[in-house]
């Protein structure tokens, strides 16, 4: 299928916890299995979730849902966390994971602070103009 | 679509115990990496994937050859046809 084609989803991670970060990687991982383009937004807490070293802050789980995210974070142990879902459809497909160049700016950070699955630093509005003729998602 | 027991795989890979969207990220990956002709066997305890292997199939244009139920899993056979 041609390129112009194909169907783009474009997806922006702001929250930084894992029951909002996973949706991100199964996403991914559907829009790979339907042929799309997917494109990944990481900006402010998302972001840092993907640092090198975000140690606890990567298992961090929202507590809007009381003790349910404690059952959610249980059960979170037994499956690959959303980065590897990411990276796996990364593999298998057309995936572009991108840095808020915003975000990297205030916080101080280089690509290199970053899982090498983050390809690029761009800013919002390159990413929306690259995004706009698809469908955009926001975690 | 055969509902046929144990239609003969070249492949056969356990995704028992791992959930959505593993099983058929699973079949994507062994059908990618498979010679037409080959049949790849995906043994899954995940429920969504009885849907979506079959509908990734109708999509990338690989062929279904069986859903089999063994109890407390399916085996999901897919025919490498292009």
């Amino acid at each position: 299928m041609a390129d112009s084609e194909r169907h783009h989803l474009s997806m922006i991670a702001f929250s930084g916890t894992q029951d909002r970060l996973y949706p991100v990687g199964v996403l991914a991982s559907g829009g790979v299995a339907n042929d799309m383009r997917v494109d990944v937004f990481l900006t402010f807490w998302g972001l840092l979730a993907a640092r090198k070293d975000a140690g606890e802050f990567s298992r961090l789980v929202s507590q809007d849902y009381g003790p349910a995210a404690s059952a959610f974070q249980e059960a979170a142990k037994n499956l690959p966390t959303w980065l590897d879902l990411l990276r796996n459809a990364k593999e298998l497909g057309d995936v572009h994971v991108k840095a808020c160049a915003m975000t990297m700016d205030l916080m101080r950070l280089k690509l290199d602070d970053l899982d090498p699955i983050v390809e690029d630093v761009v800013g919002a509005g390159e990413f929306l103009d690259s995004a706009k003729d698809g469908t955009i998602l926001v975690f | 679509m055969a509902d046929a027991q144990g239609a003969q795989a070249t492949v056969e890979i356990d995704a028992r115990g791992t959930y959505c969207p593993g099983p058929m990220m699973e079949m994507i990956r062994a059908i990618r990496e498979a010679k037409v002709g080959d049949v790849i066997a995906v043994l899954s305890t995940d429920s969504g994937s009885r849907r979506d292997i079959p509908k990734w199939c109708e999509k990338a244009g690989q062929e279904l050859v069986a859903i089999e139920s063994q109890g407390d899993y399916d085996r999901i056979v897919v025919k490498k046809v292009h």
